[in-house]
């Protein structure tokens, strides 16, 4: 089986039933180019379906109670407080680890958990990169650990667009009525900015990453399409019973020009690889974009996950690659076992996910092995546990907030603490 | 070096100030060419201000 190198693209919240008929009118090429000379289907998520949690399924191919991320937040390491959820949650080795061990490059973009940034052979900008406040008169320092190797920092820190740097010509594609939205009132433009401009930073790094480093593996997430739609989606037509007419109008357009810049960024990426990379696009979840949008949301942490949908988007094209296939079965534990296939890697038997062997041309036999986390080495991992950032790291708690993803801490931190601790015992069980 | 395929990439549209999305949709080169423009733009407005 030829190896080649693989670009690994997550869209948080793709899904075929928004994307699908954009497809069929010929607004998404770039996708509609890859699908057309690859592969597609859909990809089944996992309960519940909480992004950070998934993406690390899909590192790891191992469900979360094996590799230990449950959700939007963590427990400090000193146990004295919470957090975002970090790198330090994972206690398995991920996909990047393991090329690491075996002389692979990987790059790593915005990938949701990726911070503090493990030591691997490669550039990492994890997902703190991309966080500006929306305060123009607010500082936006680079903290450690948000790059590595350090020294890359330097090349790429100009690469963050400032939500306040987002002008007319960038809302109006997403929102032509943008001039009849009361600010005072309504603070969707300014929720659009910040989700779009973190976007925008993120495909900045990697594509500047794409042209200036040495890689055999690459993975760039975008949380554009997701937090888009727990923002828009019920203003996406059909128009949704109990939306005012007026909201209707003015932002009904967002969810379809969200994909459509996606795609424009997508087909800018394309053109940085080779014809001997295996691209693959791939969701974690779907969302609902028909009669089952939720309105009201009902008032618990992660609510909004209510609207992600079972089944997210998978395509692939690639030298060993099938061309025009569908594919069924797939899932996100899947992922990695068919990447470490794809290098000619054996696969660990702890693992739960399989080889999707249905995309490939050449399948090849896959080869096993007990567990990479058994095996001693350089694995690029972090020595140890950063310092805390319990509850400082207000740009992220209050973005997950606002999305509705987890509740204000209040009261005493003590409380907060116990809360997220029983939440967390009560996910693995 | 790189190993990936690169491109003397040449923007197939005019940059304005105000940018576009088709500009950020080219990544790196396309922001630093959009702030290069804008930036540019801004001192002449307030040199001619002044």
């Amino acid at each position: 089986m030829k190896k080649s190198k693989v670009l690994l693209i997550g869209w948080d919240a793709a899904d075929w039933k928004v994307i699908g008929p954009l497809l069929a009118s010929g607004e998404m090429p770039a996708l509609k180019g890859l699908i057309d000379k690859g592969v597609y289907g859909n990809m089944s998520t996992m309960n519940p379906p909480y992004s950070p949690m998934l993406w690390t399924s899909v590192a790891t191919g191992k469900t979360p109670d094996k590799h230990g991320v449950l959700g939007f937040i963590e427990l400090a390491p000193d146990l004295k407080g919470i957090r975002p959820v970090t790198t330090n949650s994972r206690k398995t080795r991920a996909i990047w680890n393991i090329l690491h061990n075996q002389g692979y490059r990987s790059n790593l973009i915005g990938w949701w958990p990726s911070y503090p940034a493990e030591p691997i052979n490669g550039v990492v900008i994890s997902e703190k990169f991309q966080k500006i406040n929306k305060d123009p008169k607010k500082k936006n320092p680079i903290r450690l650990g948000t790059v590595h190797p350090e020294s890359y920092l330097g090349k790429v820190k100009d690469l963050r667009m400032r939500p306040y740097e987002v002008t007319d010509q960038h809302i109006l594609p997403f929102i032509p009525k943008a001039a009849e939205i009361d600010q005072e009132k309504d603070q969707a433009l300014s929720t659009f900015a910040k989700l779009f401009s973190e976007n925008v930073s993120v495909h900045a790094a990697s594509t500047f990453t794409m042209q200036n480093t040495e890689w055999d593996f690459m993975a760039i997430y975008f949380d554009l399409i997701d937090h888009m739609c727990h923002a828009f989606m019920k203003y996406h037509p059909p128009l949704l019973k109990g939306v005012p007419l007026a909201y209707y109008e003015i932002y009904k357009d967002v969810i379809k020009s969200t994909c459509k810049f996606q795609d424009m960024m997508l087909e800018r990426t394309l053109s940085l690889v080779d014809d001997d990379t295996t691209v693959i696009i791939m969701s974690d979840h779907g969302y609902e974009s028909g009669s089952r949008r939720i309105l009201k949301m009902p008032k618990y942490p992660a609510a909004p996950a209510l609207e992600h949908r079972q089944f997210g988007i998978f395509a692939a094209c690639g030298p060993n690659i099938k061309k025009n296939e569908k594919i069924f079965g797939l899932g996100l534990i899947d992922v990695t076992p068919t990447i470490l296939h794809a290098f000619g890697l054996p696969v660990g038997k702890d693992m739960d996910g399989k080889v999707a062997l249905d995309i490939f041309k050449e399948p090849g036999k896959v080869e096993y092995i007990d567990s990479w986390d058994e095996v001693a080495g350089d694995f690029g991992e972090l020595e140890k546990e950063r310092e805390t950032d319990q509850l400082s790291d207000n740009e992220t708690m209050e973005q997950l907030i606002e999305l509705g993803y987890i509740d204000r801490p209040e009261g005493k931190i003590e409380d907060a603490i116990l809360k997220t601790s029983c939440d967390l015992k009560k996910k693995i069980q | 070096m790189a190993n990936n395929k690169e491109k003397e990439l040449r923007i197939p549209f005019k940059v304005t100030p105000e940018g576009s999305l088709g500009l950020l949709a080219l990544g790196d080169v396309g922001l630093r060419e959009w702030r290069k423009v804008r930036n540019a733009h801004t001192k002449t407005a307030k040199d001619e201000e002044e």
